[in-house]
């Protein structure tokens, strides 16, 4: 931690509210990080963000079902194209790609990623997959730059994101087998992991993305 | 990684309390002060039960939940007075990452499936409190205090299909008594399902651990070993760390 870091501004958080969310932790981390928040819930308000944090619970056909009647999706998509930092969190990973196995929805299609139920290879590990798990970060990155090495973070999902592009890969972690478990390209990434309740790892990845500048 | 071990709080009249066999609630701590105990210690993820919430009838104490869940860093599974889908998705809102049904099993059937459609399998917990195993014959104790006469095994796997992630399996006739987990109930609820069983009732040491694991158990549950109070003194926790955790399950693998 240098002067340099002290000089990028933090930019404010809108943290999607679209009803599935466990919004309650991400706020309060990021409160805790002394990092500026603020509920969005409206097309408006999307496009006026100045980053955008997409968090969610729960199955994919009803996340997107919300996100499309309200039309939050064409604003994030527009906002997407804009070029500000967005970062999706569980559920919210999920829906920036294309689809899941878990539905027949299309997704936000912001990255080419397809999510598929999780089978791992050893059987007596079980799904959903809850627990702590290590980040193998595969490529250098302002999002991963600060964390220590290893990172370990808390998952619970029964589905996992497959990437089409290899390069969109920023982490991977391990549970009988290896899925990805952070992507990004440009400005626009995803963590499977709840980094809201992650104990001071998650703290400097959210502290890191809003500090983001793609 | 690991095996998760999770410390339980115990929660009466917004104190927190261990009990033995579910009787004799003796005062432990401030429940805020406990939580912040766990974060330095890097607890992997705690269990908040509260055990007045359906016997009082007030239900869930939002506000109390709230100022708890805002201090955890990790995630955090509530449970006691949860009765309908408003509470579990207020729960979830507030920060809680998983909300545990015990009562609600048996009086409102339909709620962990319409829960776990708008949460995922993944924030719902299945709780059953277990007395007096012996062999096939043990009970799942109902909350209604009329003791219901059925496998656990069989309504684990019932949980299971109604949309439990997790089943809580509580040994309720070892619960404070330190003398270790239950590990042949363990083993048949374990080979039932195939979601995460969480063992909870009677550790004393560390070495109970990997047994349960050994025995079908994901993760291990204790509460009355990790918090004790000295007269006129403040909670003590003693969770241990994450090398002398790690080193405990990889050298029990070692062994078998």
């Amino acid at each position: 931690m240098g002067g340099r870091d002290e000089l990028l501004s933090t930019a404010q958080v809108s943290i999607i509210d679209f009803g599935v969310g466990n919004l309650g932790s991400v706020r309060n981390m990021l409160k805790r990080i002394d990092v500026e928040t603020r509920m969005v819930s409206s097309a408006d308000e999307v496009l006026t963000a100045e980053r955008l944090l997409l968090p969610g619970v729960g199955a994919f056909d009803r996340g997107m079902g919300v996100l499309n009647e309200s039309g939050l999706a064409d604003a994030v998509r527009v906002a997407a194209r804009s070029g500000i930092p967005i970062l999706g969190v569980c559920l919210g990973m999920q829906l920036l790609g294309n689809g899941s196995e878990e539905g027949t929805s299309t997704g936000l299609a912001l990255l080419d990623t397809h999510c598929t139920r999780l089978r791992p290879s050893n059987s007596a590990l079980r799904v959903p997959h809850m627990g702590w798990a290590w980040l193998r970060i595969r490529k250098a990155h302002p999002l991963t730059e600060n964390l220590p090495h290893p990172a370990k973070f808390y998952f619970a999902h029964s589905y996992h994101v497959n990437a089409d592009e290899t390069t969109d890969i920023l982490a991977e972690s391990t549970y009988g087998g290896v899925f990805t478990s952070m992507v990004v390209r440009d400005n626009v990434a995803g963590a499977q992991f709840h980094p809201e309740k992650s104990h001071f790892h998650g703290m400097s990845l959210l502290s890191s993305f809003a500090k983001w500048h793609p | 990684m690991r095996p998760r071990v999770l410390p339980v709080m115990l929660i009466a009249d917004e104190y927190v309390v261990k009990t033995t066999a579910f009787r004799k609630p003796v005062y432990v701590g401030d429940p805020i002060n406990t939580v912040k105990l766990y974060n330095e210690k890097r607890a992997d993820e705690i269990i908040v039960l509260d055990i007045n919430a359906s016997l009082n009838g007030r239900g869930v104490d939002f506000a109390f939940v709230e100022t708890v869940v805002s201090e955890a860093f990790m995630p955090v599974a509530y449970g006691g007075g949860v009765e309908s889908l408003q509470d579990v998705l207020r729960l979830v809102s507030l920060g809680v990452e998983k909300v545990v049904l015990n009562r609600a099993l048996f009086t409102k059937p339909h709620l962990l499936s319409e829960a776990a459609d708008h949460l995922g399998v993944q924030a719902m917990i299945a709780n059953m409190d277990v007395r007096t195993w012996r062999r096939k014959k043990c009970r799942v104790v109902s909350p209604t205090q009329r003791s219901v006469t059925r496998d656990p095994a069989v309504w684990a796997s019932e949980l299971e299909r109604a949309g439990a992630g997790e089943v809580l399996v509580t040994s309720v006739d070892r619960e404070g008594s330190r003398e270790g987990y239950d590990l042949d109930l363990i083993k048949h609820v374990s080979a039932a399902v195939r979601i995460p069983l969480v063992a909870n009732g009677g550790a004393g040491e560390l070495a109970h651990f990997p047994l349960s694991i050994s025995a079908g158990a994901s993760a291990v549950a204790a509460g009355t070993m990790f918090t004790f109070r000295e007269p006129r003194k403040a909670v003590l926790i003693t969770y241990p760390n994450d090398e002398d955790l790690t080193a405990l399950f990889t050298s029990a693998e070692g062994r078998q």
